[in-house]
């Protein structure tokens, strides 16, 4: 199967006359709309949905053709919290384009002639393996002063070799399907809608995770029927059935088969006040459907609990203080008198009236300026036994330095392709984007195609800023011919600004290539070879927080290597060494 | 009245010597530990059950619930213990019995087969947050299929109350388990109830 190409456009005329639309969000738009290679609608902010749209009719073109979206109204709506799904269906071909909005992101997700897209950069078919933001994680501190009751700090130390993709089986009964059903809807969406929004139920996680900051923390879900009523107690008892689950052979087996890494039985409201459930000592749960998205988005949460998450630091009840020095937990009520209450994906619901944002950590806190919260979870979530298999699972990987100065480098897409018969096939089509942030709150994100090549040149003195010593996100996507979709997200960092005219020297920055350090990770020293290039350097280690702990001169040569005697505790540090113009900034780490 | 009073301490002679029997049997487990987890009970208003775990003081609020199941009618006993009043500790689903026979003695079995009358079958769970995580998970424990049992008293379809007594011991279905105060077996012994029977 060949995934058809979408594209969104014309969406300007269409949208209600009294949206609060900014220009910069049309610009959002506009991007897509100019791109005609695009493979699916990824990567794109849907900033342009406004929070509280009460749109008819919008219209998405698609290659081929141009139908207008009759609306069936706002639905999935529970309460007035500016969170909504809109569902539209194109034309009389049973087509369906959703849009979702919610304080934390915006989607869309489209079915069209039998293919489906996402809005978003988390697919549904996909693997990825992405990398840390070594330089932003406070390492020490996540580890040592956030793990009283978190998992062994030993996971802190995999945390940029974890493998990040958990795969979710999910049971669908036709209960659930039935309770999802409950408003009007034309007869040609009766059996779409439901898979639709159980779907976006399920990718409510993703979303919580991108807009928590997690990287490289990805789901993928597997949907299979399955019959509820022969299996188990009938009691309407949700623990009961949540240990016969456990203990069916037959889900067992399906499990085995996709290689799931969890489990979660969908089913109606028979619970009562009971939304979902999640055993600890094992990956299985079970939630309602009804509850999936809004106002409490149980799924999210209920996977949370699988992924360690609790619902606050110590205690089991109420709110904890916004101290961001006491704790930085983001699975918690957060008050403030000047704004409404918010719960996070792990918040409890202690009153009906709340909501939960779409976010797993507190959206007002950021050490240093980073969502702390979500490096916790990061660690927590390197716990978990996913299982990556090498040989059948899609993964991408991105080669080329990353550190940046004037000089254009070259960034290739390698992949490790799946194995015979598993989805990931050749040939595949490469995508790349270089943006100036990785989360959705960050309002000056810009986004730059680069093509459909698998290798490209970026030169910054043509392709960033000048002005400014951000740092850059370079993501890659390649799509395979059977639809498997693999991102790689590789930070870049901008160690030198472009020269002045008034200026007359150069910096510019030494590859790893042609200087390399070893061992890595290191002992008690640090060994450097070079390649064309000689001379005395000044050499500089810093901390991940940028705190510099040494510095010296060295002599590089190229016969001889140049050793730098290091006395540092285990972690991860960063070398700078200058060379005349020249500048390299190279991560390694410490293991005695 | 005599003849009633003279009954009653029959009864209480067998319930008691089952019990001494069950002390005595060389096949039962070792004496439980006492350092086990006190909660609160939830919601008092539908029913209250006491009993020992584990030789400790044992409070829970009852709920009686009713199901159908393979045409028949059956009703089960929810009881739940607390923390802070509303975030579910404990909860021991005691269930099956028949909603037209209900007031006799039932031993509890492994699993309730869908066309039993004459049985109840039994777990308890431990659970964290606000109840919706399950910690541990147990199930009857076979071993003592001779000394479990829910015996119902009082069914006044007038009054809308019922009375019993229950003493049912668990084994945890995965070791081991979330906390060491969770141990492997549980029992609940002596235990005796009240719930208010829904309309």
């Amino acid at each position: 199967m060949t995934l058809n190409y979408g594209q969104v456009s014309n969406l300007v005329s269409f949208l209600p006359a009294n949206s609060d639309i900014t220009s910069y969000e049309l610009t959002t738009w506009d991007t897509l709309k100019a791109d005609p290679t695009a493979l699916s609608v990824t990567l794109i902010d849907l900033e342009v949905i406004p929070a509280n749209s009460k749109a008819d009719s919008f219209l998405f073109v698609f290659p081929g053709r141009t139908d207008t979206l009759l609306a069936v109204g706002q639905y999935f709506e529970k309460r007035n919290d500016s969170t909504y799904v809109w569902w539209g269906n194109i034309g009389q071909f049973g087509d369906v384009v959703a849009l979702a909005s919610t304080p934390g992101g915006r989607s869309l997700y489209a079915k069209i002639d039998s293919s489906v897209y996402f809005a978003h950069p988390l697919s549904n078919r996909y693997n990825a393996l992405v990398e840390h933001r070594l330089d932003s994680i406070r390492w020490n501190e996540t580890c040592v002063s956030y793990m009283e009751d978190g998992p062994d700090p030993e996971a802190c130390a995999k945390i940029d070799t974890c493998k990040n993709v958990f795969h979710v089986l999910v049971l669908v009964t036709d209960e659930a399907l039935e309770e999802v059903v409950t408003m009007p809807v034309p007869p040609s969406l009766e059996v779409h809608i439901p898979y639709l929004y159980l779907q976006f139920g399920m990718h409510s996680l993703n979303f919580a995770m991108y807009n928590s900051g997690l990287v490289g923390k990805n789901f993928r879900f597997s949907m299979v029927p399955f019959d509820f009523s022969n299996h188990y107690s009938n009691t309407s008892n949700i623990l009961n059935d949540l240990d016969e689950l456990n203990i069916n052979d037959d889900v067992f087996e399906i499990a085995d088969d996709l290689r799931a890494d969890a489990v979660i039985l969908l089913t109606d409201d028979r619970y009562g006040s009971i939304a979902g459930v999640m055993y600890s000592l094992a990956p299985y749960g079970i939630v309602s459907a009804n509850n999936m998205l809004a106002p409490r988005y149980t799924f999210a949460h209920e996977i949370g609990h699988w992924l360690n998450g609790r619902h606050n630091r110590v205690s089991n009840l109420g709110d904890v203080s916004d101290n961001s020095g006491e704790c930085n937990y983001g699975w918690r009520k957060i008050s403030s008198n000047s704004a409404p209450d918010q719960f996070s994906i792990m918040a409890l619901m202690t009153d009906n009236d709340n909501f939960r944002s779409l976010v797993f950590s507190n959206p007002r806190y950021f050490g240093n300026g980073f969502n702390a919260n979500a490096e916790y979870i990061s660690t927590t979530f390197c716990g978990l036994a996913d299982e990556f298999y090498e040989n059948e699972e899609l993964a991408i990987s991105i080669s080329g330095t990353t550190a940046l100065c004037d000089d254009p480098v070259t960034y290739t897409i390698n992949i490790d392709a799946s194995g015979f018969n598993v989805p990931g096939q050749a040939p595949f089509t490469y995508k790349w984007q270089l943006g100036s942030g990785i989360f959705t709150n960050n309002p000056y994100s810009t986004f730059k195609s680069y093509g459909n090549t698998n290798s490209i040149t970026i030169n910054p003195l043509i392709d960033l800023p000048q002005n400014s010593e951000a740092d850059f996100y370079l993501y890659s996507s390649a799509i395979s011919s059977d639809g498997v979709f693999v991102n790689h997200i590789l930070q870049l960092k901008r160690i030198c600004l472009p020269e002045k005219p008034a200026e007359t020297s150069s910096v510019s920055a030494l590859s790893i290539s042609k200087v390399s350090i070893c061992p890595n990770p290191a002992k008690k020293a640090l060994h450097l070879t070079s390649l064309g290039f000689a001379g005395n350097a000044n050499y500089s280690i810093h901390a991940v927080d940028g705190k510099m702990l040494s510095f010296g001169h060295i002599i590089i040569a190229e016969s001889q290597p140049a050793n730098i005697q290091i006395n540092l505790p285990n972690g991860y540090y960063t070398l700078q060494i200058s060379l005349g113009k020249h500048f390299l900034s190279t991560p390694f780490i410490v293991e005695n | 009245m005599r003849y009633v009073f003279h009954l009653f301490l029959i009864l209480a002679f067998f319930s008691c010597k089952k019990d001494d029997d069950h002390t005595q049997n060389p096949g039962e487990p070792p004496p439980p530990p006492a350092d086990v987890y006190i909660y609160e009970p939830c919601d008092t208003s539908t029913g209250v059950a006491r009993a020992s775990k584990l030789g400790n003081a044992w409070i829970a609020g009852v709920v009686l619930w009713p199901y159908e199941s393979n045409g028949i009618n059956r009703w089960s006993l929810y009881l739940t213990t607390c923390y802070s009043g509303i975030y579910v500790r404990e909860n021991i689903t005691i269930g099956g019995f028949p909603d037209d026979d209900p007031k006799r003695y039932f031993p509890i079995i492994y699993k309730l087969a869908p066309e039993n009358r004459d049985f109840s079958g039994a777990f308890y769970s431990n659970m964290g947050d606000d109840g919706d995580v399950l910690l541990d998970h147990y199930r009857f424990d076979t071993t003592a299929i001779n000394t479990s049992y829910l015996e119902i008293t009082r069914w006044d379809n007038i009054a809308r109350i019922a009375e019993g007594n229950f003493h049912v011991a668990f084994r945890a279905t995965r070791v081991p388990t979330s906390d060491p105060k969770h141990y492997e077996f549980m029992e609940f012994s002596d235990g005796r109830f009240w719930a208010k029977i829904p309309e």
